[in-house]
């Protein structure tokens, strides 16, 4: 049986007025022991995710469970339990308290805990010590260099000994001798009874994982293809958020480009007729749809493969493509 | 300054630290405010008296040094020489009080001598509440400020476990701490300034139990400044870059 088990998981949110559906059904299952790469761009849902097992966001359906427990069904106490024993978290830049020493950083999620001062401090002692940091134990985030920042961090990760340990970009900032170190101790620590969940956009991590999700929406494999439709009024060729797989030319009829709002609402943001076309951005860039195309009198369209579209719109190159795409 | 003219040999007469007092008409008692040492001369309203003693800590109206003559020669200087009174002292309380005249107890005086002072002293009180507003002002602002820094901090530790009840606390440690390093110069600045003051300055115990005390809702009331970044923070701040 899985470890960790994400059935049908959507996380769906407002930002900046408009609806945003970063992770869009996903399904996952990970048995104890491995680490897991979530590898995508930029705004592809990978920290979503991350927040989403850490019990930090909650998502709008699906469901996480994780050994005996249904993350997605814990609420306060039990919640905020969840966070203190099963999950470390090592963030992007570090994020370690700067007017605290490394083992009092390694110490806070304890004292958070109410355990004990000395276990507390005895089991921070051990951690920096296993990070091999022994001697800079004195020393506070601004005297230690990048790497031994973050072999602080997934000290303080570990500090309660959790089962599901999630690090977000934890070679972002950090210098080819630097990202050695943390690579090995990543993979060291995805041992049986721990799942290790690493969120990042460096393919060179590849072969650290035993498991890869890919975040960025890629094409279905009938993307390759050439796809002609013919659509009744009401109907729509793509809705916003979908995975992006082709670029539309109108042959003939006329089709409006629309953003939902987080209101319910919608801008219409282009009418289109014949010899028109839309929804390039998405598929040239490996983006979700932004907004949704509908037909308003009945229309023929032809999909295109990027490849093909790029041929046929614009062999010099796809510059005026994106300075002239209306949405 | 004032100017005390008294009865040689009667009530008034003053406690005096160097020389002797006045035994005739032209001598004078000082007060130590004054900077006159015995021998020296002071010329009141025209007239030049010879200092014979020099006495401390009688001054009143906010440090004023006080004189003391013999009561002809007070009334030489302020009524022209007519034997003229203001003040009657009496030992025992007298049972009845001619017409005019008061029966005023040792408390009385005193608190009678502080009336042309009222509106001074009003005037201090209304800096003194002004000087606390601002206290609490500055203690506050640092307080918010420091946890506008640390938002981020706030939002590691709540993503690792910290409740929000233990971040409240360790902000209101902070704020009591601030309010009482604060409350506690202002005792050691107070008892090193006090003495350099021209008049003496009494600090009751009562003053100390009451700044303990204002520290102490000073230091809550400036927690509720950072209340809202600690409180509102969204855990999920902490991940991202900075």
């Amino acid at each position: 049986m899985a470890e960790l088990e994400i059935r049908d998981l959507t996380v769906q949110y407002a930002s900046g007025g408009y609806v945003v559906r970063p992770i869009d059904g996903l399904d996952l299952q990970v048995p104890s022991g491995e680490l897991v790469l979530l590898l995508g761009a930029s705004g592809s849902g990978k920290t979503t995710l991350l927040s989403v097992l850490a019990g930090i966001l909650t998502p709008s359906a699906g469901t996480i469970r994780f050994g005996d427990v249904e993350v997605t069904g814990l609420r306060g106490a039990a919640l905020t339990n969840y966070r203190r024993h099963t999950v470390g978290i090592v963030f992007q830049s570090f994020n370690l308290v700067p007017s605290l020493t490394a083992p009092e950083n390694v110490q806070a999620p304890l004292w958070a805990a109410k355990v004990k001062a000395e276990p507390t401090r005895a089991r921070a002692r051990q951690l920096i010590e296993q990070v091999g940091l022994a001697d800079r134990a004195d020393h506070r985030p601004g005297d230690l260099s990048g790497g031994q920042q973050q072999r602080v961090a997934i000290a303080r990760a570990l500090a309660h000994d959790p089962a599901l340990l999630l690090a977000d970009e934890p070679t972002a900032h950090l210098d080819y001798i630097q990202v050695e170190s943390i690579l090995r101790a990543l993979r060291e620590l995805a041992s049986p009874g721990r799942v290790v969940i690493v969120a990042t956009h460096d393919e060179r991590l590849l072969p650290l994982a035993d498991r890869v999700v890919e975040m960025t929406p890629r094409a279905p494999s009938d993307a390759q293809i050439v796809k002609q439709l013919v659509l009744e009024a009401g109907q729509t060729v793509f809705e916003q958020g979908d995975r992006s797989d082709l670029v539309y030319v109108i042959e003939e009829g006329e089709v409006e480009i629309v953003r939902v709002r987080d209101d319910g609402a919608e801008d219409r943001l282009a009418s289109l007729g014949a010899g028109q076309y839309f929804g390039e951005l998405g598929p040239l860039f490996g983006l979700r749809r932004s907004a949704t195309a509908r037909v308003v009198t009945r229309a023929a369209v032809t999909g295109y493969p990027v490849r093909d579209f790029r041929q046929m719109i614009a062999p010099d190159g796809i510059a005026h493509i994106v300075r002239t795409a209306a949405h | 300054m004032n100017l005390i003219g008294y009865r040689l040999g009667g009530l008034g007469s003053p406690a005096v630290q160097d020389g002797r007092v006045p035994a005739g008409p032209g001598e004078v008692v000082v007060d130590s405010e004054l900077g006159l040492g015995v021998g020296e001369q002071v010329t009141v309203s025209g007239r030049t008296l010879r200092v014979v003693g020099v006495a401390e800590g009688v001054s009143y109206y906010f440090g004023q040094p006080t004189l003391f003559v013999p009561i002809a020669e007070a009334q030489a200087i302020a009524f022209g020489r007519q034997p003229l009174a203001m003040t009657i002292v009496t030992q025992g309380v007298p049972a009845t009080v001619p017409d005019g005249l008061q029966a005023m107890s040792g408390p009385q005086v005193r608190t009678d001598l502080e009336r042309p002072l009222a509106s001074s002293t009003q005037t201090i009180g209304l800096l003194d509440a002004l000087l606390l507003v601002v206290a609490a002002g500055i203690i506050g602002s640092i307080l918010y400020l420091s946890a506008l820094e640390r938002v981020r901090d706030f939002a590691v530790l709540k993503a690792t476990g910290a409740s929000n009840r233990a971040l409240l606390a360790g902000l209101a440690l902070q704020a009591l701490l601030l309010a009482a390093a604060a409350a506690l110069l202002a005792v050691l600045l107070a008892n090193l300034l006090a003495p350099v003051f021209p008049f003496n300055i009494e600090i009751p115990t009562s003053a100390y139990l009451r700044l303990a005390v204002l520290a102490l809702v000073v230091g809550l009331v400036a927690t509720l400044a950072g209340l809202r970044q600690a409180v509102g923070v969204d855990p999920a701040l902490a991940f991202g870059g900075r």
